[in-house]
């Protein structure tokens, strides 16, 4: 049994998982700075479960981002986690930044895609990858 | 698996008393079709239609998705099975098509939905549904439903105006009536032995809502990667649940008509022995990437392919599904070429790509996403005009008050389709 957690800055997904999701409130340059928390975990020894770039609103676009990432294990790289993290923080870069005022319901809207996405991969989880807490508590 | 495409060519359309084909006009009764389209679902609460023509100053806006009139005249199955008929075999007998008439969605999932179609000025030259003539349905559907509803809702209403417009067409002589066969594996492998057998790789956007693909009804993010008789995609077997990014998610109606298909049948017993398609999806996590791009590299080497083409949809994330699919299928000894579009930032320099494999050495191109265009106001808007302020593509203010619009072509219906259902091209001086 191996055990994996989410990142997440969407408050719906802290809503959906509240016992398996480490929480980052920043919005601004949130997308982003999930992507560099997850390229950090990958060094520490996670793997990526979901493709960050997964969906086809664009990281300048929306700002909220989920990914499921296992639990780091000493002395563990793997390169192809570290190949499509990387890529998808050189898509990132390459985007204009976010500058738009959003009205409140596209913002729902954009919340309910990414945990529309980040469900498609919970679902897809084999019985042997669980989600829990991390740290565990 | 033989199937008869019966081309009946449409030239105008109009309203009229009685949906019917007469000399190659297609007149729509506006009740009964806005009947139809309502379909007894309770969830609608109001459908508005009307008439989009070719030359136009007309925009159309967000369109969730763009379904051909067909209709099956004899063979079994129906048109857009698992949806609209039950889940029997099609592909084979005599399909009559309304060619040159579209069926168009608009309505409202998310807050951000983009899909432009103008049907006159710059806009009109990116999308292959300018020439179309087009009867465009606007779902409103009643408030408190969720947004999958919404999708799914759209996407039914739009599969019924479809059908009902390509009855219209079942007892009309067709002006030209194309053949395509494909026999079954071993017969079709000794047709013509000493052609180079390929195969098809059909990659199918699968990531969840507004991202989803159906194959006769089945979500395909749940199918593993199947075969497919080339001719079962020209009657709806391939349904689309897709409307961003607009550019490069295949409508329905481009499944339908699938350049790729065509043309390899064109060359079908030429130059090449086309034994048929592989379809394969774009989930969102590694391990089924790994799942699907394995199994599809297995089915394709068990068919005896000596090459294979892959298309991609979408962009980013089924770029990891591309270059999988590339590397597994490539290492097999057997030759591939890809076709996707690019993202290559506004000026064209950047990385086009998620993701690469040296393996990859014969890519075709459908154009960059990023382009900029400015699309000038039109007399008539269809749709929800205001979504153009949010849209992706665009950016704060790219909806100017006059209704010009300025932002990236990934806003234009099909504009980068890679089917190459589209006008993008490039050529050498």
């Amino acid at each position: 049994m191996e055990k994996a957690f989410i990142i997440s800055n969407n408050p719906l997904v802290w809503d959906k998982y509240p016992t398996s999701t480490q929480l980052h409130t920043k919005l601004e340059n949130g997308y982003k700075e999930i992507l560099i928390f997850a390229r950090d975990f990958i060094h520490k020894g996670s793997r990526i479960i979901n493709h960050p770039l997964a969906g086809s609103v664009k990281p300048n676009e929306t700002p909220f981002k989920s990914l499921v990432l296992t639990f780091p294990q000493i002395g563990v790289l793997d390169l192809d986690s570290l190949r499509i993290i990387e890529g998808s923080i050189q898509v990132y870069e390459k985007f204009s930044p976010l500058r738009r005022n959003w009205h409140e319901s596209v913002f729902d809207d954009f919340q309910f895609i990414d945990w529309a996405l980040l469900l498609s991969a919970v679902e897809a989880l084999p019985a042997t990858i669980r989600l829990f807490n991390y740290p565990e508590k | 698996m033989r199937l008869e495409i019966g081309n009946i060519i449409i030239k105008d359309v109009q309203f009229g008393s009685a949906t019917e084909v007469k000399n190659s006009v297609l007149f729509v009764n506006k009740e009964e079709l806005i009947d139809i389209v309502k379909g007894g679902d309770e969830r609608i609460a109001s459908v508005e239609v009307y008439l989009a023509k070719p030359g136009e100053e007309t925009r159309i806006i967000p369109v969730k998705d763009v379904i051909e009139p067909r209709v099956k005249v004899n063979g079994s199955g129906g048109i857009l099975p698992g949806f609209m008929s039950n889940v029997e075999q099609v592909g084979s007998g005599r399909t009559n098509v309304l060619k040159g008439a579209a069926m168009i969605t608009t309505g409202r999932i998310v807050g951000f939905q983009e899909g432009i179609i103008d049907m006159s000025g710059p806009g009109a030259a990116y999308t292959p549904f300018s020439k179309t003539y087009n009867v465009v349905v606007k779902i409103e559907q009643i408030d408190g439903i969720k947004q999958h509803e919404r999708e799914e809702v759209a996407r039914l209403a739009g599969f019924r105006g479809g059908i009902y417009l390509g009855e219209a067409g079942r007892n009309v002589t067709p002006d030209d009536v194309e053949v395509y066969e494909t026999k079954p594996l071993l017969a079709q492998a000794a047709e013509f032995p000493n052609l180079p057998k390929v195969v098809y790789v059909y990659m199918l956007q699968t990531q969840g809502l507004l991202h989803d693909t159906y194959f006769y009804g089945i979500d395909a993010k749940k199918i593993v990667p199947t075969f497919m008789y080339p001719t079962e995609a020209f009657d709806g077997a391939i349904a689309s649940g897709n409307c961003v990014s607009a550019c490069d998610k295949n409508p329905s109606y481009v499944h339908m008509n699938s350049p790729v298909i065509k043309e390899l049948y064109a060359r079908h017993g030429k130059d090449i022995n086309f034994l048929g398609c592989v379809l394969t999806n774009e989930n969102v996590t590694l391990a089924e990437k790994e799942r699907s791009s394995n199994m599809t590299a297995k089915l394709v080497e068990f068919l005896g392919a000596d090459a294979v083409i892959i298309s991609e949809e979408g962009f980013g994330n089924p770029d990891a599904d591309l270059v999988m699919n590339c590397n597994k299928i490539t290492k097999k000894g057997i030759k591939t070429v890809l076709i996707t579009d690019e993202y290559a930032g506004q000026d064209g320099a950047s990385q086009s790509l998620a993701d690469s494999t040296p393996l990859g050495d014969a890519c075709v191109t459908a154009g960059n996403a990023n382009e900029l265009i400015t699309l000038p106001p039109m007399k008539t808007v269809l749709g929800y005009p205001e979504v153009a302020d949010v849209i992706a593509g665009g950016t704060d203010g790219s909806l100017h008050p006059d209704g010009t619009i300025v932002g990236e072509i990934q806003f234009i219906t099909g504009a980068t389709s890679e089917l190459g259902f589209h006008y993008l091209t490039a050529r050498t001086f």
